[in-house]
């Protein structure tokens, strides 16, 4: 037995706690905590009555509330305003005196807040909090239906089984309604609230600057940064995203790229692969080294002269796109040696220190530096060397860092012994989900290394020391990241799906049907056959229904209460079978009914079986005296 | 089964041929004692009441006494008492007419509260205390109350908690026009009934009443479709008390009774609200004063107002 009541505040809080979870990660903490505080409030409160707030003081309270949000609201932050102001008329809502509008409010309030999550980080989670909220918002109107029907309606264990049965089921009628209607209806091809301005800033491994032992969280990031669906290959991978190539003493900086005109020659083997970017709110996209052709829509790119591909506007919504690279080592190019050979920012101790490693050759010298520092250097992502001259510190005291420190004294150490260097910001390595067929590439995977011009190429270098941890072995992954790399396969589709999906490809469905619609036509045979077996199936469905209705007592009474009520019989509500019988006026009616009551009670009441065949007879007894007379 | 209805209208076949126009009174008070219950009566002298129990007992071939109520009655004129014996010494029990299987008791009413509770307790017990010995009352037991309508003098009116061990109170007024000729022409019908042959034996009886209580069977969703109207009565703002356990109790028990009458080993929701009139209305207390018809309709809207259970 459970009181109405309680399903509806239940169901309230649910419905808020999901609301709440789904903008956790963007609402003031003060806005959180204050919808909270209230939620407990109400619990508490149902229990022992002891709050009485004014309605119009409430009302005029949220109002002056929403003012001041409102009144900080800039075109920037327009949904996170839009999501304050939400919680605190939930907040106001949960304190009143609860009404079936009251209830409708909150889910209504409720539903508006899931749904603004939308718009803040269209991701799969999105997904499950909208469905939750579709779900309890249902079962919520359901309840307070009933409730404001009649208050103190107390349900049993069969009834609530029954209406939560009967809700999921026309909750699952209306999924081929949305389905159709997805595909129909028509989508903007710019997400909302990146034209609003909105902004969630990078979430991507790095940035356009890299800054020498600034705390960097990312390298411990399991998020997935971007997909390559490709085919598995053995040597390591590195994501070309972006060159480094001015140096100021501190950070690594890129200087100002021009496009590239002419083609690069690259010897080598030749990938094929499409990757799904999720937003990085840089204005470059992620290729596999070395890259020689990109296909996106609707986004204009070029190739810079560093061998990165460049987009107007910042990636702020997931992209898909698709590449060629060539896998090497190496790419003929041409170099501004004075400006690849500056180092007027590094300390006169490196230059010295690194004048040492002048060997005959420019390719011995790059090697004797990498050994050097892959020996000598341990890799390290906790206390890394801060401040001016982090770079002296790392290469004379600490002698631990991450790849920037590596990388970043490489190319210096390279510079200045004349050698053109410049760091390549991007991602190494994967995790290779076999059932996707593609590489899952994590934040973590941020990774920098060393491009040194020897002997007319660019040459790769990559002299930081392998990590303990390593993304790309599945075998040493502990479980927590197997099940999210599980979650991932997912995800992936998730992603794929939504990116893929645009009205371009509405049209090409609705193209596709009706062109396979041309085609049927075309082979008649074919369209004849199709047509009576889906006849056949409909008929049999419909049969089938028809059918099953049949073997429910119900059908058989109704119809018979129909048709005395079409013979002139007045029929009451609740009123007995017998008393209705008693009212017939035409006498062989009248027995030929009694006859089929005292059957239908008999079975009902006593056999509790219901001979359907028999029910029928009776039925048509009646009809056929009907008939006759 | 037939066998049990074969009884059922044997019984039938003889009421018909000795009382004429009292098929409701009949019906009812067979009702009631198949459904080992006690019946009131509540009509004017002179309208039956004695040749109805008389066919009742004598059509069973069963023992019957009536005792006539007045206010100086005992309770011991009732149940019979103690009276030494000179020739053997001792105490003789000497059982009042309590002890036979059919009792009228005219004009209950009259009779003072404490002879009233001393009847209706051995009428529930089913057996009387005398002096520490506990004697049994006959099988089949079956009690006919009247009384008077209440505005008469002189009247102790049966308290609710009395009323509620009737199984039914029955108002069955004047006969219609043609019963009434029906009667005249037959003259008083009571000493061919004296003379008569019983329709069923004792045992017979006893065997309908035994099928009554453990053979009709009665369907689980006509009892939730009972406790339904039952739950509505005790709710309902115009009733000061709704119906007591006992009394859905009872009314299961008439519905059984109703349903072997009406030749089915069945109940069905007819047998339920066809009488409701007779055994749920007696036990309710209504708000403020209304009229029988008044709180009948209150009643009537109660029982529309539930779902059938089908």
């Amino acid at each position: 037995m459970v009181k109405i009541e309680n399903l509806l505040n239940l169901l309230t809080i649910l419905m808020i706690l999901v609301s709440l979870l789904s903008v956790i990660k963007y609402v003031s903490v003060i806005f959180f905590t204050l919808l909270i505080l209230t939620m407990i409030l109400f619990l508490l409160n149902l229990k022992y009555q002891f709050l009485k707030p004014n309605r119009k003081i409430l009302t005029l309270l949220s109002f002056l509330v929403s003012g001041v949000i409102v009144l900080k609201t800039n075109s920037n932050n327009l949904v996170l305003s839009l999501a304050h102001i939400l919680i605190i008329f939930l907040c106001v809502k949960l304190l009143e005196y609860k009404k079936y509008r009251d209830y409708m409010q909150i889910l209504v309030l409720s539903i508006f807040l899931t749904t603004a999550s939308g718009l803040f980080n269209l991701s799969m989670i999105y997904l499950v909090f909208i469905l939750l909220s579709i779900v309890f918002g249902y079962f919520l109107a359901i309840f307070a239906t009933f409730y404001d029907f009649q208050e103190s309606i107390i349900l049993n264990k069969s009834e609530i089984k029954e209406l939560i049965f009967k809700g999921l089921k026309s909750i699952i009628l209306t999924i081929p309604l949305a389905t159709l209607i997805f595909i129909i209806l028509p989508r903007t091809n710019y997400p909302l609230f990146s034209s609003l301005g909105y902004n969630v800033g990078s979430t991507s491994g790095f940035s356009s600057e890299i800054g020498l032992g600034d705390v960097n969280t990312i390298q411990e990031d399991n998020r997935i940064a971007f997909r390559v669906v490709m085919d598995k290959l053995d040597e390591p991978l590195y994501f070309r995203g972006v060159v480094f190539d001015v140096f100021d003493g501190r950070k690594w900086k890129s200087a100002i790229s021009k496009k590239r005109d002419f083609v690069i020659e690259i010897n080598g083997k030749v990938v094929r692969y499409e990757i799904y970017l999720e937003p990085h709110y840089e204005n470059f996209l992620i290729m596999l080294d070395y890259p020689y052709k990109v296909r996106i829509k609707k986004k204009k790119f070029y190739f810079t002269n560093k061998l990165e591909v460049r987009v107007y506007k910042s990636v702020n919504k997931k992209i898909k796109y698709s590449g060629e690279s060539i896998i090497s080592n190496r790419f003929k190019d041409d170099v501004d040696i004075p400006f690849y050979t500056d180092v007027s920012k590094v300390s006169n101790r490196i230059i010295i220190f690194a004048k040492k490693f002048k060997k005959e050759s420019n390719m011995a010298t790059a090697k004797e530096i990498l050994n050097y520092l892959k020996t000598n250097f341990e890799y390290s992502l906790k206390n890394l060397p801060t401040g001016k001259d982090s770079l002296s510190k790392f290469l004379f005291e600490v002698k631990r860092g991450n790849c920037e420190f590596f990388a970043s004294s490489m190319a210096l150490m390279l510079r200045v012994n004349k050698i053109p260097a410049r760091l390549v910001g991007g991602f190494k390595g994967g995790y290779y989900n076999e059932n996707g067929g593609y590489y899952a590439v994590a934040n973590k995977n941020a990774h920098v290394w060393v491009e040194a011009f020897i002997d007319g190429y660019w040459v790769r270098f990559d002299p930081t020391p392998a990590a303990i941890e390593n993304f790309t072995d599945k075998n040493r992954l502990p479980f927590a990241l197997k099940m999210r790399l599980y979650f991932d396969y997912i995800s992936y589709y998730w992603t794929k799906f939504v990116i893929n999906y645009d009205f371009d490809k509405q049209v090409s469905i609705i193209k596709n049907v009706s062109s396979s619609f041309k085609n049927i036509k075309v082979n008649k045979k074919y369209f004849i056959k199709l047509v009576f077996i889906s006849i056949i199936v409909s008929v049999f469905i419909y049969l089938s229904v028809k059918f099953r209705k049949r073997y429910e007592a119900d059908y058989y009474l109704n119809n018979f209460l129909k048709f005395l009520a079409k013979e002139g019989v007045v029929i009451k509500e609740n009123e007995p079978l017998k008393n209705i019988v008693k009212k017939i006026e035409d006498e062989s009616l009248k027995i030929a009914a009694e006859e089929f009551v005292d059957e239908f009670y008999k079975m009902r009441f006593k056999d509790n079986h219901v001979d359907y065949r028999k029910l029928k007879m009776l039925m048509c007894n009646i009809k056929m005296h009907k008939k006759k007379t | 089964m037939d066998k049990i209805i074969g009884l059922v209208d044997r019984l039938f076949n003889y009421y018909k041929k000795f009382l004429q126009g009292k098929d409701l009174g009949i019906k009812l008070s067979l009702i009631a004692f198949l459904s080992r219950g006690h019946i009131l009566i509540e009509d004017s002298p002179g309208l039956g009441k004695t040749t109805l129990a008389i066919a009742i007992a004598k059509s069973m071939g069963v023992t019957f006494s009536r005792i006539q109520c007045t206010n100086d009655l005992l309770p011991t004129d009732i149940t019979g008492l103690n009276i030494f014996n000179k020739e053997t010494g001792e105490f003789e029990f000497k059982p009042g007419p309590i002890f036979n299987n059919i009792l009228l008791v005219d004009e209950i009413n009259r009779a003072t509260p404490k002879t009233q509770s001393a009847l209706l307790e051995a009428m529930g017990e089913k057996q009387v205390t005398i002096e520490g010995k506990t004697f049994k009352l006959s099988q089949p037991y079956f009690v006919i109350a009247t009384q008077n309508s209440v505005e008469s003098y002189g009247t102790f009116p049966l308290p609710e908690s009395q009323l509620d061990r009737f199984i039914m109170k029955i108002n069955l007024g004047y006969p219609t026009k043609e019963e009434e000729l029906e009667i005249l022409k037959g003259g008083s019908s009571r000493s061919k009934i004296y003379e008569s042959e019983p329709a069923i034996s004792k045992d017979d009886a006893l065997t309908l009443i035994e099928f009554v209580k453990e053979k009709v069977k009665i369907d689980d969703t006509i009892l939730e479709y009972l406790i339904e109207i039952v739950d509505k009565t005790r709710h309902h703002s115009k009733m000061v008390t709704g119906l007591s356990t006992r009394a859905a109790l009872s009314i299961v028990n008439v519905a059984k009774a109703l349903a072997l009458i009406n030749r089915r080993d069945y109940v069905i929701p007819e047998d339920i609200t066809d009488y409701y009139k007779y055994t749920m209305l007696h036990r309710i207390t209504f708000k403020g004063a209304l009229s029988n018809e008044e709180k009948l309709d209150i009643l009537e809207s109660i029982i529309k107002s539930v779902k059938l259970p089908y």
